[in-house]
């Protein structure tokens, strides 16, 4: 078989779906741990609940692929994650003796003030100022993704920058849109 | 200015990122398709299989197929699913604990939805959220554990760290004992032999009911590197089994006195389903 008849065979359904899959892997992943990290204060968390969504990703196939936007799927799926794990936690270590300490990212510490910021948030806080303003959703898409009224979100969102303009300073936008 | 410090937090992060390799990932969501189906199968066979012995019954046929063992059914890969932040899932499936008791392996099944794998076992709280800061909330919980040590003194320290412990040895009556005089306790019920899990066993009753000062949980068991924390008040039944590996193993199941009986149904059908596989066979 030529070479030219070889570029012709259609390509492997499996080798476009890793392909594909790849793609979002080299273009989202690094994205995602960042706001994961934002909303759980703690980087190996973060980069836990990431790789596992990646991993459900797999496990989902063709529902993933032909997901409208493959990093919201993921982001949605890995904040899920998050919420129910930290729920359980929250119930696990009253029967369970468990010391985590968070973690950081090495070499950031020039930013370790925002992180601080962000962790002395309650967590409801945090995760709409992440999604809001790392993830770029709008005040709809966070209450879509948290499963929560935009009046919600918008009264968190206010909260949380209070919080954190006592802190990392004024806020210059006044949209939460 | 705090927007601008998050963006540039942000920006900073991402390339301090260390991204695995995408193959693993890959692989692991593959073997978690594959478990998937593979339950799915197993499913499909006790379905299988009880419509066939029920059409034997019906045609009273007494020569139908030899009664289901879990080794005919269960997929050795589950032990994958009992991680620390699982949901048990309800019906059918039967589960490998993760293999800290050496060949020894034990099997059980979830009666129904929102049983959480916390490590040690199970538990499944009757309201979510809803009970007041500082009130217990009713629960059912199951353990399982390679049982090495139990509560001696000081059990209301939160991190352990100056609580005494007492070696439980390797006799299941012994440990028995022990566990009816850790602080805190009462004895209900003195230790019996019985048997239960498909092995003999040591059953003993205890009922906690004495809440720490500073109002933390307190100590009870130690093995496999976890406390076991008791929150008072609970109800506890508790079962020593020694296995071929000569260790002990602790099957415990507690619940909060006012916990609705349909949750002590299923912590109840929990242990019914449990069965210890000792590798001795």
């Amino acid at each position: 078989m030529s070479e030219e008849i070889l570029s012709r065979q259609p390509r492997r359904v499996a080798d476009q779906q890793s392909d594909a899959l790849r793609d979002v892997f080299e273009g989202s992943y690094r994205r995602l741990v960042v706001q994961l990290y934002a909303v759980t204060g703690d980087s190996v968390e973060a980069e836990d609940l990431v790789q596992e969504a990646f991993v459900r990703a797999v496990a989902a196939g063709h529902r993933f692929l032909r997901a409208d936007n493959p990093e919201a799927w993921l982001r949605t799926v890995a904040i899920n994650l998050h919420r129910n794990r930290w729920r359980k936690l929250r119930n696990y270590s009253r029967i369970r003796h468990r010391i985590e300490e968070p973690r950081d990212l090495a070499g950031l510490e020039e930013h370790v003030v925002v992180v601080n910021a962000l962790r002395s948030l309650p967590a409801e806080q945090r995760e709409v100022i992440a999604l809001h303003h790392l993830a770029d959703l709008s005040v709809t898409e966070v209450a879509e993704v948290l499963g929560c009224k935009e009046g919600t979100v918008k009264s968190r969102l206010k909260r949380g920058r209070d919080a954190l303009a006592k802190v990392l300073g004024p806020w210059e936008g006044g949209s939460d849109e | 200015m705090s927007e601008q410090r998050l963006k540039d937090f942000a920006s900073e992060a991402e390339h301090l990122v260390q991204a695995p390799e995408l193959d693993d990932l890959v692989g692991r969501g593959r073997d978690l398709r594959r478990l998937r189906l593979t339950v799915v199968a197993a499913a499909a066979v006790l379905v299988t299989v009880a419509g066939g012995i029920l059409a034997s019954v019906d045609h009273d046929d007494q020569t139908g197929p030899p009664a289901q063992t879990p080794d005919d059914v269960v997929p050795r890969a589950g032990k994958q699913l009992l991680t620390a932040d699982e949901e048990l899932e309800a019906g059918e499936q039967r589960f490998y604990v993760p293999s800290v008791f050496g060949d020894d392996r034990v099997w059980l099944r979830a009666p129904g939805s929102g049983w959480e794998w916390w490590g040690e076992g199970a538990v499944k709280w009757q309201s979510d959220d809803t009970v007041p800061a500082g009130q217990a909330e009713p629960y059912v919980r199951y353990t399982i554990l390679p049982l090495e040590q139990v509560m001696a003194g000081r059990p209301c320290d939160p991190s352990h760290a100056n609580s005494r412990w007492k070696d439980v040895g390797d006799d299941p009556t012994t440990a028995a004992e022990k566990i009816g005089t850790i602080p805190g306790l009462r004895l209900v019920q003195a230790p019996e032999r019985t048997e239960r899990f498909g092995v003999q066993v040591v059953h003993v009753g205890v009922a906690l009911r004495t809440p720490c000062p500073n109002k933390s949980d307190r100590n009870l068991f130690m093995g496999n590197g976890s406390v076991i924390w008791g929150s008072p008040p609970g109800d506890y039944d508790v079962w020593i089994a020694k296995l071929s590996s000569g260790g002990l193993v602790m099957i415990a199941a507690d619940h909060h006195p006012d916990v609705a009986k349909s949750y002590r149904e299923q912590l109840e059908a929990l242990l019914d389903s449990t069965r210890i596989d000792d590798g001795a066979d």
